[in-house]
């Protein structure tokens, strides 16, 4: 069964590598090129299906890759649009003075701290931050510690660019580039940190919470007390601390048919493709 | 090899395409040299031992070196045997239809892309490998070491089968003729004779090894360190190509973190290079066939 | 006296037309017996028969039996490696390994009974006497045998199999390829080990034939036209046939 999951994730995971860009290369086709954010991904990839449809000479491609991919391309003006999952930084508003970064908000999302379905199922159904923290630092290495099973813990973290891993560490330890020395693995994309947490049975990682599934199970962060889930409401609410801006972001104002392209994902039906996808939309 | 080159439309076509090829290779090693210079001005050797890599702050290429390092090993220790007695069991035992129908299948196996190895690997492999050593989890230097195995297999395995099917069948009459059984005529007469044609595979295959990148990303574990003890090699670790899958795109084009990441690549093309180098150096030629040559020179 | 080797009724093909045809032959102990016949005939398919050698064609077949000292070779329980350590063979062309002279010599004796090691280096010169090359590479033992002229790679080659100490040696065409000082050195080293040794000799050159062979087989389009006493088959023929290849050399069988 659970190699089962494991080589449907992976089909996922070679569709994001090998068939990506969706480019249809067209002859005199306009094309309006995107990178970036695997959690914005989904949405730009179902919201550029429907503008082709309705745009027949307007050719979308779109490379994930992950939030720093997402501005350093922008930044050297290898796409129109980027799609990052987290603010711009410092470090690349330096690296790119002459950008003038113009940020789009498109929606929301929670960073879900998840763990495998076989610890959720054990009993762990929530975690404090002190408690990832020391996680993350290696202090507690056994599941036993946090009400669990006896289990070492196989600490999942993520690649030093990814806006998952900005928004997620910036609330853990207050730092959004803060080192893990406990980390076991590092993973890129969603889907690939979805795969390898549904193929181990003692893993700790943090996933955009639309990748939370029955194998990959998002715990409850308790602040002082009270124990909030990674949920839609709780994100509308905005009671659930771990959440971010999803972002569409240009080089100034966006002009022609990326504009048009910004304004339908930000239009009723663009948000309706937002929410389709898991996420909160903006109005 | 003569005819083709007798033939000028065909001399003219492989001196262009030698010609591109070379231009190419010294392109990319001009260019990694280039854009690699400022880190080992920025580190020195430093970048070379260092085994810490924190981009803006240090970069230490040591822990991709010994990942590189360690799952080549294992690929290779693993593919040998399996490669070599089965090139021995296809030359030597089978007959001539199922030898062709085992290469075919061998050169088909060798051409499937990485991606694809990477993703049986991630699905089926770690769970194998965890499953069997009772592992936390199952990516691991000894999974990509593996998994690379499985990869390089059929090339060292054909390769190493057309260096035994080079030695003259007159070495196997001869040592059959005098007396000695079957395995002591591979063992003896047809074994010394491709031994040079089969290191070269085994080179080729290294190389290839050194080169892949995806599926070893897929399932090393991506963690940039040494591990504790520094043979335990059930831990994730780092290689150099799968650095440069995960880093490459985000530090595309500047700053020290670029420079870093070409400063790796530059440490895998010049050690690939040369190994691909002497192992064509021994395949191309020579090859068992040498033998015969000598032999043939000494007869006129 | 009773034969070495018994030939009843053998029949041979490699999956097509049949090569031999029902031959059947003795050949005597200590003797030196040259098979000759145009080329095609089946001379060397008969010579190999004798050691299983064919046994390596693909699509080989025999029908028929052959004795070697009563014991049927083609039976399922033969052990083929002891019968080739018993019946040697030295082929057309030299093979020698890419090793050195001493090497080549014990490449048979060294990987079938390995604790001899003492005596390694007398067998070397022994045998290395008895085909007449010691004089000529005692003092290069340890150089490659690929420097050897061909003339000293056939001996060579004699001396690797003798080292085996076979009862048989079977020799195809060992001359073939030689020039004339070499091929008299070798006709000289048949006739000196006859006797002890019995040996088969397949060769094109009917005067080679006559000055070292005790017997004569005539094969012919696979079938065996004429078998007796050398002087006998020289000068006075039984068959039409082998008077015609005799004096033309050609025959229509
Ligand atoms: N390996 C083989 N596979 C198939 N047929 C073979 C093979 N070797 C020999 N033959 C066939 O068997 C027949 C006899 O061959 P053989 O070599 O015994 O002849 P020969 O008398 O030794 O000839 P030559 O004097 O040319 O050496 C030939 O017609 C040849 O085509
Ligand atoms: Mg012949």
């Amino acid at each position: 069964m659970r190699l089962k999951i494991g080589f449907i994730c992976s089909l996922m995971l070679l569709s994001e590598i090998v068939f990506l860009p969706l480019s249809t290369v067209g002859a005199e086709k306009a094309t309006i090129k995107m990178a970036g954010s695997t959690t914005v991904l989904p949405v730009a990839v179902r919201a550029a299906e429907k503008f082709m449809a309705v745009h027949p000479g307007i050719n979308i491609t779109i490379n994930p890759g992950g939030s720093g991919v997402g501005a350093k391309s922008l930044g050297n003006g290898l796409v129109d649009i980027g799609m990052i999952s987290r603010h711009i930084t410092d470090e690349e508003i330096k690296n790119f003075p002459k950008i003038d970064f113009n940020v789009h908000v498109i929606g929301r999302d929670a960073v879900a701290c998840v763990i495998s379905s076989e610890i959720y199922d054990a009993g762990v159904k929530k975690l404090s931050r002190e408690q990832i923290q020391k996680i993350y630092t290696g202090e507690i290495d056994n599941w036993k510690k946090v009400g669990g099973p006896d289990k070492s813990i196989f600490v999942i973290d993520k690649e030093a660019h990814r806006g998952t891993r900005h928004v997620f560490m910036a609330y853990i330890f207050g730092d959004e580039n803060a080192r893990t020395r406990g980390a076991d693995l590092i993973s890129g994309s969603n889907n690939e940190e979805q795969t390898k947490i549904a193929l181990s049975d003692t893993a700790i990682g943090m996933l955009s919470h639309a990748w939370i599934n029955k194998d990959v199970k998002g715990v409850g962060i308790e602040v002082n007390g009270p124990v909030i889930e990674p949920s839609i409401k709780n994100i509308k609410n905005g009671s659930y601390p771990i959440s971010r801006n999803l972002s569409l972001i240009t080089d100034g104002e966006p002009a022609g048919f990326a504009k048009e392209f910004i304004q339908y994902i930000l239009s009723l039906e663009g948000q309706k493709i937002v929410e389709a996808s898991g996420y909160v939309g903006i109005k | 090899m003569w005819a083709l080159s007798r033939w000028r439309p065909g001399r003219a076509f492989f001196a262009s395409s030698f010609f591109i090829s070379i231009s190419v290779t010294g392109i990319i090693f001009i260019f990694l040299i280039m854009e690699s210079f400022p880190i080992f001005q920025h580190e020195g050797l430093g970048f070379l031992s260092g085994s810490e890599w924190y981009p803006g702050e240090v970069y230490g290429a040591l822990p991709m070196i010994y990942g590189t390092g360690v799952v080549t090993f294992i690929a290779v220790s693993f593919a040998l045997p399996l490669a070599l007695g089965s090139a021995i069991i296809t030359s030597e035992v089978l007959s001539g239809r199922v030898r062709l129908v085992i290469k075919m299948m061998m050169e088909l196996l060798a051409g499937i892309p990485g991606v694809v190895y990477g993703l049986l690997g991630i699905s089926l492999l770690t769970t194998a490998v965890k499953n069997t050593f009772n592992l936390i989890d199952g990516n691991s230097f000894f999974t990509a070491g593996i998994l690379l195995s499985i990869m390089i297999l059929p090339t060292v395995m054909t390769l190493s089968e057309d260096a035994l099917r080079s030695v003259p069948k007159e070495y196997r009459d001869q040592a059959l003729a005098l007396g000695l059984k079957r395995s002591e005529t591979i063992l003896y007469a047809v074994l010394p004779g491709a031994i040079k044609g089969i290191a070269g595979a085994v080179l080729l295959g290294i190389g290839r090894a050194m080169g892949e990148t995806i599926s070893v990303m897929l399932v090393i574990g991506s963690l940039d360190r040494i591990p504790r003890p520094f043979y335990n090699i059930f831990t994730t670790g780092q290689t150099i190509t799968s650095k440069l899958g995960r880093e490459g795109a985000e530090a595309l084009g500047v700053g020290y973190h670029w420079n870093a990441l070409a400063g790796l690549g530059l440490i895998l093309f010049l050690t690939v290079m040369g190994i691909t180098f002497i192992g064509n150096s021994i395949v191309g030629p020579l090859a068992g066939r040498g033998i015969n040559n000598k032999m043939k020179q000494k007869k006129r | 006296m009773k034969p070495l080797f018994t030939l009843k009724d053998v029949s041979i093909d490699y999956g097509t037309s049949p090569v031999l045809k029902n031959v059947s032959l003795n050949f005597d102990k200590g003797k030196v017996t040259s098979i000759i016949g145009p080329s095609g005939a089946g001379k060397s398919t008969l010579l190999r028969t004798l050691n299983r050698m064919n046994d390596h064609i693909p699509c080989f077949r025999l029908r028929g039996e052959v004795f070697f000292d009563d014991e049927n070779i083609y039976n399922n329980g033969t052990k083929v490696p002891l019968l080739r350590q018993n019946v040697g063979m030295v082929f057309q062309k030299p093979c020698i390994f890419p090793k050195s002279i001493y090497d080549n010599v014990l490449f048979g004796v060294r990987h079938l009974c390995s604790g001899r090691k003492y005596e390694f280096p007398r067998i070397v010169e022994e045998m290395l006497k008895a085909v007449s090359l010691w004089e000529e590479v005692k003092d290069k033992l340890n150089r490659s045998a690929l420097e050897l002229s061909q003339g000293q790679q056939q001996r060579l080659s004699i001396a690797r199999a003798l080292a085996v100490e076979p009862r048989v040696l079977l020799m195809d065409e060992p001359t073939s390829s030689l020039d004339p000082t070499s091929t008299s050195a070798i006709e000289e080293l048949v006739g000196r080990l006859s006797g002890n040794l019995t040996i088969v000799i397949v060769t094109h050159k009917l005067d080679q034939a006559k000055k070292i062979a005790d017997d004569v087989v005539f094969i012919c389009e696979g079938k065996l036209i004429e078998h007796g006493m050398s002087e006998n088959v020289f000068s006075n023929p039984y068959q039409q046939q082998t008077k015609d290849y005799l004096r033309w050399h050609l025959c229509k069988c």
